[in-house]
């Protein structure tokens, strides 16, 4: 049967419970302080965060700065005080917690960092430009990695990139990128390598503002790029890296600039290319122009010979005086020696070439400077002769 | 008949018409047949400028902005 048992009896219970739990005996707890205040020397809080509270208590407590809201970090131990039925935290210390205290250390690691030299330009390596593989190490999930991957591989598709896998937040997630500098600094062919992480709280980033990190970035044999957290935050690893860029972006664009040079390469390679294949049009232009000409004049100079006989003939005829029908026959031909006239030809297209009103039919008594006239259907131009090329018989 | 054969060709009358014992109509005939062919030429090398031409400006328009001409 159940013995039934005083209050006392079970808060005695309760309390032994407490007492004989070592882990409660002495414990950090951090946390925000509400509803607090100041009694005869002792301090009342309760210590709490977005889902649990647990009320403090501290005997002659100076006032020591605390109030209500901040973040603080507290040791301590748990008790049960049996005769209030009151579980409490007696607090030993209390000291502010979160980044006001990071922001500190941040400030003074980096003026010690910075008194021993270890941001000094002679640890600084200088960005190659002719960059074929690169080395990063970034969380492999998230936006940071795409970023640097779409922009490099936009402006210079034959970029290698290597990825580190590592963590960029919390506890020892300096370890993991200081793992993955390690392995870069023996890649032979890396030629740059990347730390990379979005933006975050002071928390988040402290794996980067730490001493371990920077002196792995300085002794790498490798030039670091660090593009840490938002463009405004500045972290250890931004002091001893080679060099700092405000977003994983600008990181691509710094890695990938020799795409640039095949273009330009291109495009000269395609005047070249339009210089020849036009030059060769105006050879065969020209070659077919000089044959064009030397038929109409050969045709040119016959017709003279041939229209000189006729002339002859007809009037040797008509002193004859023999029937029409002779003359008709001439007549025919004679017509059709017109269409070898030299107008009609020129109506179609082709030109005459005159000097001092004689017709041109060899470049033989022709020198540079001579004025020429050539006649077109609707008309004619002067012209001037120069650059006189043979015809290779 | 390619452009190289029609080259060929007119080289072949204008030596003819050199000679001079050809007469009137022979003359003519060969004239009109070198005019002929002389017109076929220009009209091969025209048709073939123009898909130079043609080509040249779809390259000019892939070619990336990077002008520094």
């Amino acid at each position: 049967m159940l013995k039934a048992l005083s209050v006392s009896e079970l808060n005695e219970i309760i309390k032994n419970i407490f007492d004989a739990e070592e882990l409660l005996q002495y414990i950090k707890v951090y946390g925000e302080v509400s509803n607090f205040s100041f009694v005869r020397g002792n301090l009342y809080f309760n210590l709490k965060d977005e889902n649990a509270l647990i009320p403090c208590v501290m005997f002659g407590a100076s006032s020591s700065g605390i109030k209500e809201g901040d973040q603080v970090m507290i040791t301590g131990a748990l008790k049960f005080y049996a005769k209030s039925g009151k579980l409490n935290l007696y607090v030993t210390t209390i000291v502010p917690y979160g980044s006001g205290v990071l922001f500190k250390n941040f400030v003074e690691l980096k003026n010690k960092l910075e008194f021993e030299g270890v941001f000094d330009e002679k640890y600084k390596k200088p960005i190659p430009d002719k960059i074929k593989t690169i080395g990063v190490i970034t969380s492999p999930t998230g936006a940071v990695l795409h970023d640097i991957v779409t922009v490099s591989h936009r402006r210079n598709p034959y970029l290698n990139i290597i990825v580190y896998p590592a963590r960029v937040q919390g506890e020892g997630a300096e370890n993991t990128i200081i793992k993955g500098l390690k392995y870069f600094d023996k890649q032979k062919d890396v030629d740059v390598i990347i730390i990379a992480r979005g933006g975050g709280s002071i928390e988040d980033l402290q794996p980067f503002n730490t001493e371990s990190l920077a002196r792995e970035i300085i002794k790498n044999s490798k030039p670091v790029v660090s593009a840490v957290g938002h463009e405004t935050d500045f972290t250890i690893c931004d002091f001893a890296s080679s060099l700092r860029v405000a977003t994983p972006s600008v990181a691509g664009e710094i890695v990938s600039v020799d795409v640039v040079s095949h273009i330009k390469e291109l495009n000269s390679n395609i005047k070249k290319l339009h210089f020849l294949i036009f030059s060769l049009y105006d050879d065969y232009y020209s070659k077919l122009d000089l044959l064009t000409n030397k038929l109409n004049n050969l045709i040119e100079t016959k017709k003279i010979k041939y229209e000189f006989n006729l002339k002859n003939q007809i009037s040797k005829l008509k002193n004859i005086n023999f029937i029409n029908l002779f003359e008709r026959v001439l007549e025919i031909n004679y017509n059709k020696l017109e269409s070898l006239n030299v107008q009609s030809i020129i109506d179609r297209g082709f030109a005459r070439i005159l000097k001092d009103n004689k017709v041109v039919t060899s470049i033989k008594n022709l020198s540079n400077g001579d004025k020429l006239t050539i006649g077109f259907r609707d008309g004619s131009v002067e012209s001037q002769v120069s650059n006189i090329r043979s015809k290779k018989q | 008949m390619s452009f190289e054969e029609n080259g060929k060709k007119i080289n072949e009358i204008i030596k003819k018409l050199e000679k001079e014992n050809l007469g009137i109509e022979e003359s003519t005939l060969l004239y009109e047949e070198g005019v002929k062919l002389a017109k076929d030429s220009y009209k091969i090398l025209n048709e073939n400028k123009g898909k130079i031409i043609i080509l040249k400006e779809e390259l000019d328009s892939l070619k990336t902005d990077d002008e520094e001409e």
